[in-house]
């Protein structure tokens, strides 16, 4: 009897309570979209935490002063699929301007995406995309193929086009790195590299002991490995202490991508010979630039149409992008070509980012 | 028993104040009216709804486990069950059935590892939070083992709907489904003989024993239908998420664990109700939403959930300890 | 004269136990090295009991806490916040000495573990809610202290990497701690009064009040030692792997108590030795490290643990439950003579 009373009176209230809120009439931004800004811009990366992500998130920070946009970051802490998801459905609640995603996977990103585009809030994907259909476009760092070729030469160079190599990646399931794999290996079928080896791909998961941990089972289960290629900027570093702890420095190399901050110490000791990045800071102030006209209207992702930027970037020195057609057919924003690092140039550049 | 009713005849509403169901239905109301002030034009009726979908997973999870944690046993494998549940479906799917199918097959899954896990503890005796713990694992690598370093991907768009995702309808259907089986098992704990038997296996379970009843079966039961539970969640999961992956679902257990206790389960079994852990779910529901909308990040909202369950644990301690003091008091005086 | 015979049979049964681990540790070297002779090397043994030493030192204070009938389930976010406090500390004081972090890093464990001792002995908590909720509320001050920003390998002095690194008298660091601990753990825990009394409490909480032990004592001692143990390990973790992030050490709790029980804890308290646990670290230690010698497939690696863990399980109760009966029928015998 008690129970059904308590019960009866939280539905009521509950109800009445939820009734109440539905009163209000809806004060929301997303009305005002179209007009002139300020713009809220909600900035999602893959998680948080990473120097690689923050650093994305200075030049993106960079764009929205220009615009006098404001802008936030958010992310999931787990780095999982699922955390994205909430975080983006609560960003939908806070009726944001549009959305600058990092997705941690294509597909199941998707849903939530499309209900963001329904919505009225455009989606503009940075670094990893989400489907086609459930965003404006996809600010692409490098191109697939250029980055997956240039891995594995660099690999090929440092290792005289002989031995047996292995890639560490992070997730199986993130869409840029499955691609740079694939072009990895289509790269290996060129007859130089006839004496090297794929012999092993594993996956840290992006995390940093997980990443150490598979290095060194790599390091144990192949004693005949002459280099490793890391596939992401968590995964080169912790390759890189792995061989550090394995007393492997020179024998074993390392090539892959890295964050410049991050890496210095290891290209300082040979561990690593050379690694590829893209300017962090300019993706991410590409993109919030791209997040800032999509919201003004003035962009809607149709392939030919061209972007100004307010300052010049690394790929781009006049600062003009285009959308073109990607390798996989769907339109997106090519940032450049990517940065090589050695003991040459690290110095100067650890110290920007 | 006919003691306590006649004492609630005499004062109904003031023994309802005491109950703990109605302590936490007021932290409900709290949780409503803080994050009313906090973000006043986003908690609107259909974001009230719209945020359930975050949640009910876990919220339907708390049901069979209540009832489970009542009688004395406790499961935290079953966010690895759910995980499973989603990637056998997936692999059923892909490996060209029907949809409707392979979410049986996913839940027969759901059901078998929850009755595993039963026999497992019934019939060698040993501490469900052992066997549980050996079995997290296992059933968490069944599905690494089966999709590996892949996902199903392209799932039917129906499928998407029974996640109630992004539907159109007022309700979403997974709440919808949450709601029908808080009745169901509100009835099954609170109305009939196999709900009382539960409360007596967890209050003792040797004078049940010894009183004739099947202890042994009613755990195994409950096991199953946890396990069952377990795998329609991991079902909702993966239709929302439009995709079938092993990683599904990590630390729900956990967050299941939680909202019982918090709704007034006793964690060594015999207490409980159907109610409170409704709407102790639904608080911590609201409580991620709020916060989240604040954009407060998952781990921090954790601190707050966390420290709720310890305040709410040590009420009964301070309260006890309070009224010793005053019984010594007036004895001294 | 009699009760002798019962316990000598027991402390024999017991000894057994260890001594059944042991010949599974050896059975599986033995297969792994036939496999895979790389697993002989030292090399391999280095990484091994590098990986084990800190599971080793954090699961003694697991048992300590499960001896008791209590469980420890927030070691793993109390290294993670004793790691990233003290990665935070040495970034903003790179000229810290490497020996004050090891020390602050164990007093912010032994903070974690005494609150925790606090509200199990004092508030009378289930240990299980308890180190539940303590888990997450650490785990989310890690994001705090953080403010969402991981300690790298760049912010890592030369001086904190050798933490890990370096050998004492020829054995490396982490080992060396690891004896050490191990040792002194053995030492407190079977020739102390303390010692004995936790075994005691933990064997029959009522029966133990009566002869005078002190149950809110026995429970601020055992957290405080897991949460200081769990935060030395945080500091080494972090020398160890080079990083300190939010979801560092996630799940570790897991491990430790799976190495418990294995080792051959009881879980309903009173049974445990040091011994026991180291074994049951390496095994474990052996097994997780070994998967990728022998060829198998890194996704079978959940799997093949939680079935270890089972088998331990099952073995251990059908175990148990012989000797229950064996000592009821002897029981028997001696009330009918």
């Amino acid at each position: 009897m008690k129970k059904s009373i308590v019960l009866c009176v939280c539905v009521v209230l509950l109800f009445g309570a939820s009734l109440l809120f539905a009163g209000t009439p809806p004060k929301g931004e997303a009305t005002k979209a179209k007009g002139g800004g300020p713009f809220t811009l909600a900035w999602v990366p893959k998680g948080l935490g990473h120097p690689y992500f923050i650093s994305c998130y200075e030049g993106a920070k960079e764009a929205a002063k220009e615009f006098g946009d404001k802008i936030f970051e958010v992310g999931p802490d787990d780095w999982s699929v699922e955390g994205q998801i909430t975080v983006i459905e609560s960003v939908i609640d806070q009726k944001v301007n549009a959305i600058g995603i990092a997705a941690n996977d294509m597909d199941a990103l998707a849903p939530v995406c499309k209900k963001a585009m329904e919505a009225g809030i455009p989606v503009v994907a940075w670094d990893a995309a989400v489907n086609q259909s459930a965003r404006v476009t996809f600010v692409n760092q490098a191109s697939f193929e250029g980055i997956g070729r240039g891995l594995a030469s660099a690999m090929g160079e440092v290792t005289g086009y002989k031995g047996e190599i292995a890639v560490l990646s992070a997730t199986p399931q993130a869409p840029n790195q499955r691609k740079w794999l694939s072009w990895v290996m289509e790269e290996l079928k060129d007859p130089k590299y006839k004496d090297v080896k794929l012999v092993d791909v594993v996956y840290g998961d992006d995390m940093t002991e997980k990443s150490y941990d598979k290095a060194l089972g790599l390091i144990k289960a192949y004693p005949n490995l002459k280099g490793i290629i890391g596939l992401s900027a968590v995964a080169t570093p912790a390759a890189c202490a792995a061989v550090t702890d394995k007393g492997l420095i020179g024998e074993l190399k390392i090539v892959g991508f890295g964050i410049p901050s991050t890496m210095k110490d290891y290209v300082l000791e040979g561990t690593c010979q050379k690694f590829l990045l893209w300017n962090t800071m300019d993706l991410g102030y590409v993109a919030a630039t791209i997040m800032h006209k999509c919201c003004t209207g003035e962009f809607t992702g149709k392939v030919g149409e061209t972007i100004k930027l307010g300052r010049p970037t690394m790929g781009e020195p006049d600062g003009v992008y285009e959308v073109t057609v990607g390798e996989d057919g769907d339109p997106y924003v090519l940032l450049g070509p990517p940065m090589e690092f050695d003991k040459s140039n690290i110095e100067k550049w650890a110290a920007i980012f | 028993m006919p003691n306590e009713r006649e004492k609630k005849k005499r004062l109904p509403l003031a023994d309802m104040l005491k109950t703990w169901e109605f302590t936490i239905f007021m932290l409900l109301i709290a949780v409503f009216v803080i994050n009313l002030i906090l973000s006043p034009d986003l908690f609107r009726v259909a974001n009230l709804f719209d945020a359930t979908l975050t949640f009910t997973e876990k919220s339907i999870l708390t049901l069979p486990m209540a009832l489970l944690i009542i009688s004395g046993v406790i499961d935290i494998s079953v966010a690895s069950i759910s995980a499973m549940s989603g990637v056998i479906l997936g692999v059923c799917y892909k490996a060209g059935m029907a949809i409707g199918y392979a979410t049986v097959i996913g839940l027969a899954v759901g059901l078998s590892a929850g009755l595993l896990n039963g026999v497992i503890i019934t019939r060698l005796k040993i501490p469900s939070i052992v066997v549980t713990l050996a079995m997290m694992l296992f059933y968490r690598g069944v599905g690494y083992i089966l999709l590996g370093d892949t996902a199903v991907r392209d799932l039917p768009q129906r499928f998407g709907l029974l996640g109630g995702a992004y539907s159109s309808t007022f309700i979403p259907i997974q709440f919808m489904i949450f709601i029908l089986l808080a009745v169901i098992f509100g009835f099954l704990l609170h109305r009939t003989r196999f709900g009382r038997l539960i409360y007596i296996v967890g209050n003792n379970e040797n004078t049940a024993r010894y009183s004739g009843v099947r202890v042994d079966r009613i755990r195994l039961i409950l096991c199953g239908v946890t396990g069952l539970i377990a795998g329609l969640s991991g079902i909702l999961l993966t239709s929302r998420i439009g995709s079938a992956r092993p990683d599904i679902a990590q630390g729900n257990e956990m967050a299941v664990i939680t909202i019982c206790l918090l709704g007034g389960v006793y964690i060594f079994g015999g207490k409980g109700s159907i109610i409170g852990v409704v709407i102790a779910a639904l608080m911590i529901g609201y409580v991620h939403y709020g916060l989240s909308i604040l954009n407060v990040q998952e781990q921090v909202i954790r601190i707050f959930t966390g420290g709720l369950l310890i305040i709410a644990l040590l009420i009964p301690t301070i309260a006890s300890r309070f009224r010793a003091s005053v019984k010594h008091r007036r004895g001294g005086s | 004269m009699n009760s002798r015979s019962y316990k000598s049979r027991l402390r024999e049964l017991v000894r057994r136990r260890e001594f059944g681990i042991f010949i599974i540790i050896v059975i599986v070297m033995v297969l792994v090295g036939l496999r895979n002779p790389i697993f002989f090397t030292g090399d391999n043994w280095k990484d091994m009991l590098m990986y084990a030493s800190i599971l080793a030192f954090i699961s003694i204070g697991q048992m300590m806490t499960i001896v008791t009938g209590g469980i420890d389930l927030s070691v793993g976010s109390v290294v993670a916040l004793s790691g990233m406090s003290v990665g935070i500390i040495m970034r903003d004081n790179p000229a810290l000495p490497p020996v004050v972090l090891i020390l602050l890093g164990t007093v912010f464990g032994l903070g974690c573990g005494i609150i925790n001792g606090l509200l199990i002995g004092k508030g009378k908590v289930h240990p299980l809610i308890t180190t539940l909720a303590t888990m997450s509320i650490y785990r989310g001050l890690v994001v705090v202290v953080s403010r969402s920003r991981w300690v790298v390998y760049g912010d890592i002095t030369k001086g904190f990497k050798l933490i890990a690194r370096g050998n004492i008298l020829g054995i490396n660091n982490l080992m060396f701690a690891a004896l050490i601990i191990a040792v002194v753990s053995y030492y407190f825990l079977n020739h102390t009064r303390k010692g004995r009394e936790i075994y005691a409490y933990g064997d029959h909480q009522e029966a133990a009040k009566f002869v005078g032990i002190n149950s809110t004592r026995i429970n601020i001692l055992v957290y405080a030692l897991s949460g200081m143990l769990a935060g030395f390990g945080g500091v080494l973790w972090v020398s160890r792997v080079h990083t300190a992030q939010a979801n560092t050490a996630l799940g570790y709790e897991m491990q430790t108590i799976a190495s418990c029980v294995i080792g051959g804890v009881s879980i309903f308290g009173g049974v445990g030795s040091v011994f026991g646990v180291l074994l049951g670290t390496l095994l474990f230690g052996i097994i997780l490290n070994s998967l990728e010698l022998i060829g198998i497939v890194d996704f079978w690696k959940l799997s093949v643990q939680g079935f270890i863990i089972l088998v331990a399980v099952i073995f251990d109760a059908v175990l148990s439950h012989r000797v229950a009966e064996q000592m009821r029928k002897q029981r028997r015998v001696f009330d009918a003579e």
